[in-house]
């Protein structure tokens, strides 16, 4: 596979010692018809490289207003927010993002969707010198023959491992992940996941997904940042050991079992407060 | 089996059903008149009426009075149209993309849209005399309306998702709205432009009507004057095909630009 010939991320990634993400003591809250809701209370985490995160919450705990801090599309309310050793503001250069939409634009092809970030950080004749690595990427997520296709003739789940080859092609450092597969159906979801868990280990990315679903969770994460409502607050972390190379038969084993419990114990923990305080 | 609910008229094909229609309608139209239930100078017969399209059509294709008068008014709604795009697509954007737009310029067209324009035929004829002018400025000031409100929503109506991952991109204010925003608001356009087509062709019209000169206009006003209804009608008939006309050219183009907007094939996956 071409996976081999895929150029190394940002040289000098190594030479930054210390997380790669740090988020400490980040407040924010929004303002509606005069009244303050507090979207994230008091949150400190840390992301170390090459490490899969999960922030697991119901709706309403900022999970996804988290993920945009990091990604520089919001700004935090107070506290530090880092990426890569520097203060976040604006969009940090070593992010790629994906949504639960595919958002694919339905006026270009899947190689020119896939070449869009290239064009826009370098302009059209840089898209058209990446052609090889869109069809690297393609091959790498079982897209083959598909690049001259436009997005309307694929399915859901096609279209999702298109936009992870549009996120892929600036080869971004960390991988922000906004339920990207919410909208996909059970099965094509699994696959999904365990695609995109072989891909960022093989290609030795950091990735924060968000997720409401508990077992997924488990399944992705090295480590679980569990969070609850009102205010949006970490409410504790599952530190999940389990091997890598993991694939959906692992989700019947007692281990998986017990992580799962644990996540949910900390849920609803973290649910009592709430309803307490 | 057919499903239930497919009444008779849902398995009769269109052509069919309209060409049908049409007989009927002109057959009682004929008999309503014959029988003598409408005096003839209220509303002329079919048949002497297809008779005056006959001539008006004839006298067209020969290059006689009816082209000399339709070039003019083709002119006008065409100039009407092609200044009501532009003038129109540039203020949507304006009011879709800068401050100044939305707060200062976005009011005033409000306040225009509530307007009666059509009574501004006269105005336009006192400012700018008989010529082309009153004509086209009246077709633009009446057609560029859908054009500017379509541009408008179509600029603003951008998939919040598809922004955001913009955003992530690091891309500017123009490459959003050069490789998002513009494409995203093309079928909006068209869909003004389409209606501009029509409206600038009324718009001509109206300011014949009162602004003398050259036109099918003068033709209608004249032919209503000596009670010739059928030509009325003939001439009603003419411009209804031209715009027709126009509004399908205006469909062809756009289902070439904005080819995504045909339903696709979705397979599902395996």
């Amino acid at each position: 596979m071409s996976v081999v010939a895929y150029p190394d991320p940002q040289p000098g990634r190594d030479a930054a010692p210390g997380p790669l993400i740090r988020i400490e003591g980040v407040n924010r809250t929004f303002t509606r018809d005069g009244k303050t809701v507090t979207a994230l209370s008091d949150v400190s985490i840390t992301v170390a490289p090459g490490e899969f995160v999960v922030l697991l919450g119901p709706s309403g705990c900022g999970k996804s207003t988290l993920l945009n801090i990091i990604a520089g599309l919001l700004p935090a309310t107070s506290g530090l927010v880092e990426v890569g050793g520097q203060p976040v503001t604006g969009i940090p250069q070593q992010i790629g993002m994906m949504f639960q939409k595919a958002t694919l634009l339905p006026w270009r092809t899947i190689r020119e969707n896939i070449a869009l970030p290239v064009q826009i950080a370098q302009g059209r004749k840089a898209a058209r010198a990446a052609q090889a690595r869109v069809d690297d990427l393609l091959d790498l997520v079982g897209l083959r023959g598909f690049g001259d296709q436009w997005p309307n003739e694929l399915s859901g789940g096609m279209q999702q491992r298109a936009a992870i080859c549009r996120m892929l092609v600036t080869n971004p450092e960390i991988l922000l992940l906004d339920e990207p597969f919410g909208a996909l159906d059970e099965f094509t979801r699994e696959h999904m996941n365990m695609q995109m868990l072989d891909l960022t280990h093989r290609l030795g990315r950091t990735a924060v997904l968000v997720t409401h679903s508990i077992a997924e969770a488990v399944f992705l994460a090295d480590r679980i940042v569990v969070m609850s409502a009102r205010p949006g607050r970490v409410a504790g972390v599952v530190d999940v050991k389990l091997p890598r190379g993991r694939t959906p038969a692992i989700t019947t084993s007692p281990e998986f079992q017990s992580y799962v419990e644990q996540a949910r114990q900390v849920l609803q923990d973290g649910h009592s407060a709430e309803m307490t305080g | 089996m057919t499903h239930s609910s497919d009444s008779f008229l849902d398995r009769v094909p269109s052509p069919v059903l309209i060409g049908g229609s049409l007989v009927v309608l002109l057959a009682v139209w004929e008999g309503v008149v014959r029988a003598g239930l409408v005096p003839e100078l209220v509303l002329p017969r079919a048949s002497d009426t297809a008779v005056a399209l006959y001539g008006v059509l004839a006298n067209l294709f020969s290059g006689g009075t009816v082209w000399t008068n339709y070039r003019v008014t083709l002119q006008e709604a065409g100039l009407g149209l092609l200044f009501a795009g532009i003038i129109g697509f540039v203020v949507g954007a304006l009011i879709a993309e800068t401050a100044f737009g939305r707060r200062v310029i976005q009011p005033y067209m409000v306040a225009l849209y509530a307007a009666p324009k059509v009574a501004l035929a006269p105005v336009f004829v006192a400012w700018f005399g008989f010529g082309l002018m009153p004509k086209v400025v009246m077709a633009v000031t009446i057609a560029f309306f859908p054009v500017m409100v379509d541009t408008a929503a179509g600029l603003s109506g951008v998939d919040e998702d598809a922004d955001k991952m913009f955003a992530t991109m690091r891309a500017n204010r123009w490459q959003r709205f050069f490789l998002l925003k513009l494409p995203n608001a093309l079928p909006f356009v068209f869909a003004g432009l389409k209606s501009a087509a029509v409206l600038s062709l009324i718009g001509a019209l109206v300011a014949e009507f009162s602004g003398g000169g050259r036109g099918i206009g003068i033709l209608i006003q004249t032919a209503s004057l000596r009670f010739q209804l059928d030509t009325v009608f003939a001439h009603v008939i003419l411009l209804s095909a031209t715009a027709f006309a126009i509004y399908w050219a205006i469909d062809w183009v756009e289902r070439r630009i904005v080819f995504w907007r045909k339903a696709g094939f979705i397979p599902t996956e395996a």
